[in-house]
């Protein structure tokens, strides 16, 4: 793998961030150039080492939960002295804190971040041949405003009750009335802040991504010649713009109703511990609806980014062009589009119109096919391929392995009859974590290796990466995979003490075994954490093309400079031409310019 | 944000590494005394009831934690010692009527026997009387004994169900005209016996099963030294009442010791139940001051002012068990306490009796400090500081008086008294017992009812208003303070506990005391206690009492004009004079 | 190194499809404490259960059929970098008909799934498909508060039958927490409330589960199969004591339903005198 093109071997500036060299010389201070950069590349590395301390902060709040779940009522020593939490005991509405702010930091701190803000800035202008984003400072604001974002989330960490205690889906009237639980005075208010600071974070992302990509590709650079990681950052982009006004108007509306008594989703005639609220005349269902508009989509956001990377990689993993490129593209768009019209899926039960569960059923089951032609395509990339077993290779395989499970659970909760049993029951905890951190974190924890040359030109460490691998993968098996059954005996999520239900007691002995699994893997992510820094400083030189990969990114030095490219790429084929048996090596980059189809000078490069 | 992510994945780690380390519970320090004081008070409190985590037993307590409570069973002795003499004129059936004593049981539960003796079959013995005799009349010249000297031995045995005595009798058939001596008695010889495993209890109150296992505790006598490793329990003959203990106790059991078997027990389970449901709100301490206590709008009874709000017991009395077994099965509608209805029976008994014990450990405790304050809370000791004392000396003094148990006499009287008051509270006429049947609801009673309700004698509406709603002039008016007797600073009514509290919505058709008729009619005649609503009974008769219950349960159902605001419904009927219908 | 990681990756479905084939019988499965053992107690819930293994089937079918095609992948792929193996890998772009075929047959399948399920979600939710007997209108109002059922049964007339339910709370009305009776053996219809905040209706065994949500009277009928205490309790998320709203379904037989509701209507009019020989009948 080490042989690199030595048509576009250059010395490589190992680590060194700020060294922009090749003629683009642009001196910086320290501010301009690391904290309110509007390089695309920065803003990508900002967000991506943000989003994995967030990372972090998430697993320990589901290491709380999972505690509660293993021992409940133990004293945890640690928590209980930050929480205050009399005799050591993770109380209740701790527990729905701890449940509530795990998923809000894992989806909108971790994963929208991650797939968008990191790799969909560092991506996009290398991928398509672009010095930067289309809009720089529109892009340095969408990093920036996640900080009073992770300042909301982190702030209603110290209000009374201690965070958000609604849920991350935040119902009213729980979340609406500040009297209905503890969480759901200021901590809620700010809670909803952040939420509103995230939405316009992707939204700014989102206009940059769609005007970039639509308008500044290479040329050459068609849209069929678009890798997919590219097209499912585009449809990613149109999604978010297209549901994320809806989720901002609404969480406006819920702040108006805590604030200002409008009553959006506020009914008549409601006693909340001993005080009647308000005058009424709302309609929670209302929530539900505006809030699924936008977060059904979302489950998409946060997952056709991680797709596209697969494809990206595993087609380079495989040396092989990926199985049926037009299929995928079309199955992406299949899946946002029809990602617009299934979010009543998440209300079967919720009393709205059972002839909307019919039809919202019909959309859901069919959601699945395009999902199924992409797993097909992906086992067909591999099929007859010359596979190398490296880090990223083992996570995308594993993306592939278990997405397949969490797609096949999918359509057990989209039947609805089936749903009424399983529907908010530990069976949903287990699929949308097959999804989210299955194949979504998978994804990532493959991305990050294959294009951490890119960012700092060195490679990670492969056996440590590894090891993290190996533990990660046992550890999300063991941790997840019981919660389907869970799910099956009925055990409902986001319950303190489920074993006080007699149907439910015999379950903790396996809970136990599922939270010694869950800290496993939390401890894992630290080797992840270590070899991202320790190779960022003292990893292998990599050279520009480590992978002998064809995107336009590995024809850029490593790292890039200020710019991108020495000179404008010029994009002659797709970016998946593997193992072509005309040309003699196995990989041929999208830049090489064809054989003449007459004469017998070789080509030459311009520019080196 | 960046410390506080360190933070908790520094606690993640860590966590998980430490394991399930129980941590001290964090006691609600009594503010208003200083440190040292507090440490005397936290310690006698401790000394008596042991703390929520290890819990002192002590036959004091009403409640009722351990599995039984026994004394331990003396032999019954018989009057005359080891052996008797006894001369009986010849023609006489009658010999002597055997009485023997027993301190811990009646003379009615012995039962005499014959156990022996050479002449055994020439004598009768009534089991219960103890009356001895011959069964034929016996002749001085003709003697029947077996060595045929007119001296019959036997030998007779006093059983008081478990432990015998026995007694030589010799019986001299004396030629009629011969006078008779006195019995002759023997020296009584009184040897220790050596400990045993076994020993004849008298169980003075069982409450639950006894299991082989459980700890025997001495509450006197000096058979288990306090310290040393407590005996245990083994078995128990009903029959026999013999108790087996595993190993036999360090010295010999005392007739009169009395003993506990399974102590605490129960309240080791209330507590972990407690631990699981009721702490988050309640706290460690039963102070009310949970974690989530903060954030409920109707705070969490705080036990340790031993009042609880809906009783069915008398004006100005605790508490019965069965009150807060109500509570724990139907919950507290209105109010965050729910419903534990599928605890099991014994879950519920167990938490119930740990509530109690908190309740006693926090009253104790609180009047205590009540006690002290006088001479040595903050503000006395700055007054005095200010009058030229030194709070070293002051602290000094204290500590002496407290060594010089100056303290004592009025901690056991206080802790005596409150143990008095829950005792009469479990006993039957403790509940409120109306003394006739609830009146027919008809109109005319709820109309009565409602007349009584605006009347100026009762004045109900002061609190609750003329409709009901609970927004009565009181409700913004400073009122007195129920404890205190002041007013109060801010308007509004206020509890026992110091928190502002809303009169009841009576229209809401919700009732925190229960819906039953009986449960009306006992807030209303007793009051609800901790609360200013207070104890009506005593100002009307019991027609007007079911007349009131009537209304306030019809109330909820009575049509009102939309926007009629809390103006008062006009009555459709002319009130009939309640004195008129009064019994 | 790339065989062992070509075996860890079969090694996982392996487990996983041994974990759920143990699972039933290693009480991971259904709920089993009720009368009824895991089968599901009522008529609906057989039909959910049996929907709910068609699906299973499918998609373990579907489940092994990719796994063994990524394990054969797999195996093939790491046997083409062996040593000596110098060939390219297949350069190929894809194939139309299989693309159509992948496209075309789990389509249908799942057009399958979806269609087959409608008359299971109408009978449940779609009130002109209720069963007949409910139509007599319902038994009992569920109003969820937080944190516990408060249940209202129609208080009884002179005869000792129940009256209707009325929208409007009664003054004969009688009055639970936390223990819903219901008749056994007959679908019966109860009304859905919630005091405050979202709550759901779950009965487990039954396969039963309704959102209450606040402002909105939400009818939801069952059938209990066999008598017994069956399980209820919440599954939406309403604050920190959700996991405490612990309740019982009691299915009995007629008359036993008609005895608890005539002791309760005695229990609820107690009047402390204990010779409560002549019942006061409340609000005449």
């Amino acid at each position: 793998m080490s042989t690199v093109n030595p048509a576009i071997e250059t010395s490589p500036d190992h680590g060194h961030a700020d060294d922009h060299g090749h003629g683009h010389e642009h001196h910086g201070s320290f501010i301009s150039t690391y904290v309110f950069s509007t390089d695309h590349k920065m803003i990508g590395k900002q967000f991506l080492i943000t989003t994995l301390l967030c990372l972090f902060a998430g697993g320990a709040l589901a290491l709380g939960v999972r505690w509660q779940l293993a021992f409940r009522w133990e004293a945890m020593p640690f928590f209980g002295m930050l929480f205050k939490a009399e005799g050591g005991q993770i109380s209740p509405e701790f527990y729905t804190m701890l449940v509530t702010m795990h998923a809000t930091v894992m989806i909108f701190l971790v994963i929208i971040p991650i797939l968008a803000g990191a790799f969909g800035n560092f991506l996009i202008p290398l991928m398509i041949g672009a010095d930067d984003m289309a809009f720089p400072i529109l892009n340095m604001l969408s990093y920036w405003f996640m900080w009073p974002a992770i300042f909301s989330f982190g702030a209603s960490f110290f209000c009374a009750g201690y965070g958000s205690a609604s849920g991350w889906t935040t119902y009213p009237l729980l979340s609406a009335l500040p009297e209905a639980a503890p969480g759901s005075g200021h901590a809620q208010t700010f809670w909803l802040i952040g939420l509103t600071f995230i939405g316009f974070s992707s939204m700014m992302g989102s206009i940059n991504y769609m005007t970039t990509i639509i308008n500044m590709r290479a040329p050459g650079m068609t849209l069929f010649r678009m890798p997919l990681t590219i097209w499912s950052m585009l449809i990613t982009a149109i999604l978010q713009s297209f549901a994320l006004p809806v989720l901002t108007a609404a969480g406006f509306m819920l702040v108006t109703d805590r604030m200002l008594g409008t009553c959006f989703f506020i009914p008549s005639g409601v006693v909340v511990n001993d005080t009647a609220p308000t005058v009424g005349g709302g309609q929670p269902l209302l929530w539900q609806h505006l809030f699924w508009f936008y977060s059904h989509p979302a489950v998409y956001i946060m997952l056709l980014p991680a797709m596209g990377m697969v494809s990206d990689m595993l087609a380079c993993m495989s040396r092989k062009p990926i199985f049926g490129y037009k299929p995928m593209v079309y199955s992406m768009a299949a899946i946002a589009g029809l990602g617009f019209i299934v979010w009543g899926h998440h209300m079967f039960i919720s009393g709205m119109n059972p002839a909307l569960g019919m039809t919202f059923m019909v959309s859901t089951v069919m959601i699945a096919l395009p999902s199924a032609v992409k797993v097909f395509n992906w086992i067909g990339t591999m099929w007859g391929g010359r596979l190398v077993f490296n880090t990223v290779m083992l996570n995308c395989i594993a993306f592939v392995s278990l997405f397949i499970v969490g797609g096949l659970s999918g359509i057990f909760m989209a039947a609805v009859p089936v749903d009424i049993y399983i529907h908010d029951t530990y069976f949903i905890v287990a699929h949308f974590h097959y999804v989210l951190f299955g194949a979504t974190l998978f994804g990532c924890f493959g991305a990050i290796p294959f294009w951490f040359p890119k960012m700092y030109g060195r490679m990670m460490s492969e056996r440590l990466g590894k090891i993290h691998f190996f533990l990660t993968f046992i550890g999300f098996n063991g941790t997840f995979f019981p919660m389907h059954l869970l799910g099956v005996s009925g055990m409902p999520r986001r319950y303190a003490d489920p074993y006080q239900h007699e149907y439910l007691s015999h379950l903790l002995p396996m809970n136990k075994v599922m939270t010694c699994f869950a800290i496993l893997m939390g401890f894992a992510q630290l080797i992840l954490l270590f070899n991202f820094f320790y190779s960022r400083s003292f990893g292998k030189p990599s050279g520009r093309n480590p992978w002998n990969a064809n995107g336009l990114e590995w024809t850029a030095p490593s790292p890039p400079g200020h710019g991108n490219f020495e000179s404008v790429p010029i994009c002659y084929r797709g970016p998946y031409e593997y193992s072509d048996p005309n040309h003699s090596e196995d990989f041929w980059l999208q830049t090489d310019r064809p054989a003449p189809k007459s004469g017998d000078t070789p080509p030459v490069i311009a520019g080196h | 944000m960046r410390s506080k992510l360190s933070a908790l994945v520094l606690v993640a780690c860590v966590s998980s590494v430490c394991g399930c380390g129980r941590t001290e519970p964090r006691f609600s320090h009594r503010e208003g005394l200083s440190p040292v004081m507090q440490d005397y008070v936290r310690t006698v409190v401790d000394q008596k009831f042991g703390t929520p985590h290890q819990i002192r037993i002590s036959d004091k307590l009403p409640l009722n934690p351990h599995a039984a409570l026994a004394t331990v069973n003396d032999a019954p002795k018989f009057d005359g010692g080891a052996t008797l003499s006894i001369e009986v004129n010849e023609q006489a059936t009658e010999v002597t009527t055997l009485t023997a004593t027993d301190v811990y049981k009646p003379v009615e539960a012995m039962a005499y026997s014959i156990a022996g003796g050479p002449d055994a079959e020439q004598f009768k013995l009534n089991s219960t009387s103890g009356a001895l005799a011959f069964r034929s009349a016996q002749v001085h010249k003709t003697p029947t004994d077996s060595d045929q000297n007119n001296t019959y031995g036997v030998i007779v045995q006093v059983s008081d169900g478990s432990l015998t005595d026995s007694q030589v009798i010799t019986v001299t058939v004396l030629e009629a005209g011969m006078a008779k001596k006195e019995p002759k008695k023997s020296e009584e010889s009184k040897d220790e016996a050596p400990p045993t495993k076994d020993l004849s209890i008298l169980l003075t109150e069982t409450h639950r099963e006894l299991k082989p296992g459980q700890e025997v505790t001495w509450l006197s006598g000096a058979a288990i030294p306090a310290g040393s490793v407590p005996a245990l329990f083994d078995s128990y003959n009903k029959e026999t009442h013999l108790l087996s203990l595993l190993a036999a106790p360090a010295k010999a059991v005392q007739p009169g010791d009395k003993i506990v078997i399974g102590p605490g027990e129960v309240l080791t389970h209330g507590r972990l139940l407690y631990a699981e449901h009721c702490q988050h709100c309640h706290g460690v301490a039963g102070d009310g001051q949970g974690p989530t206590a903060p954030y409920l709008n109707v705070r969490p009874r705080d036990y340790r002012k031993g009042l609880f709000k809906f009783t069915s017991t008398k004006e100005n009395m605790k508490a019965q068990r069965g009150d807060l077994a109500r509570v724990v099965e139907d919950g507290i509608p209105g109010t965050y306490m729910p419903s534990f209805k599928l605890l099991k029976a014994v879950e519920s008994q167990a938490i119930i009796e740990y509530v109690l014990f908190l309740s006693m450990r926090g009253e104790t405790e609180f009047k205590l400090y009540e006690s002290l304050a006088g001479d040595y809370s903050l503000a006395s000791v700055e007054t005095r500081v200010k009058d030229g004392e030194t709070e070293a000396k002051i602290v000094e003094e204290f500590v002496k008086r407290s060594q010089d148990g100056e303290f004592d006499e009025a901690i056991t009287a206080t802790s005596e008294l409150m143990i008095a008051e829950w005792v009469a509270a479990q006993a039957p006429d403790a509940v409120i017992a109306p003394k006739e049947k609830r009146y027919l609801n008809d109109a005319d009673s709820v109309q009565r009812g409602r007349e009584l309700f605006l009347s100026a004698n009762l004045n109900c509406v002061a609190c609750h208003g003329e409709s009901g709603l609970g927004d009565g002039a009181q409700t913004y008016s400073i009122t007195t303070n129920t404890v205190t007797k002041q007013l109060n600073t801010e308007p509004g009514l206020y509890d026992a506990w110091g928190n502002k509290i809303k009169p009841r919505n009576l229209r809401l058709g919700m009732y925190r005391g229960g819906r039953r008729p009986i449960d009306i009619y006992s807030r209303i005649e007793a009051g609800i206690k901790g609360t200013p609503m207070s104890a009506f009974g005593g100002k009307m008769t019991e027609q007007q009492k079911w007349d009131l219950v009537n209304y306030v349960l019809q109330m909820p159902h009575e049509p009102r004009a939309a926007g009629a605001g809390s103006a008062s419904p006009t009555p459709t009927t002319s009130p009939a004079p309640v004195a008129s219908t009064a019994h | 190194m790339k065989r062992f990681w070509c075996l860890f990756f079969m090694f996982w479905p392996i487990a996983a499809f041994v974990l759920c084939w143990i699972a039933p019988d290693m009480n991971w499965w259904y709920p089993s404490n009720g009368p009824t053992g895991m089968i599901a107690a009522s008529p609906l819930g057989k039909k959910i259960d049996s929907l709910f293994y068609m699906i299973l089937y499918i998609t373990t079918a579907t489940f092994i059929g990719t796994q063994v095609a990524l394990g054969y992948v797999l195996f093939k792929g790491a046997a083409a970098t062996d040593e000596g193996n110098t060939s390219k890998a297949w350069y190929s772009h894809g194939s139309h008909n299989l693309e159509v075929i992948w496209t075309v047959v789990p389509a249908c399948v799942l057009l399958f799934i979806a269609l087959y399920q409608m008359d299971v979600w109408a009978e449940y939710r779609v009130k002109t498909s209720f069963p007949q007997e409910t139509k007599r209108g319902a038994i009992a109002e569920v109003t969820a508060r937080q944190f516990e059922w408060r249940i209202r049964y129609p208080g009884l007339d002179k005869d000792g039958q129940p009256l209707p339910l009325m929208p409007k709370p009664q003054p004969t009305d009688l009055y639970t927490v936390n223990d819903l009776h219901a008749p056994v053996g007959t679908p019966v219809m109860i009304i859905l409330q919630s005091g405050v905040v979202q709550h759901s209706f779950f009965l487990p065994e039954l396969r039963i589960k309704q959102d209450a949500v606040p402002g909105l009277d939400i009818p939801v009928w069952f059938e209990a199969d066999k008598s017994g205490n069956y399980t209820l309790l919440c599954a939406e998320l309403c604050g920190w004591g959700h996991y405490k709203m612990k309740a019982r379904m009691v299915a009995e037989p007629e008359d036993q339903y008609l005895e608890f509701l005539r002791n309760l209507s005695k229990s609820q009019n107690y009047d402390g005198v204990p010779d409560a020989a002549t019942e006061v009948a409340a609000g005449e």
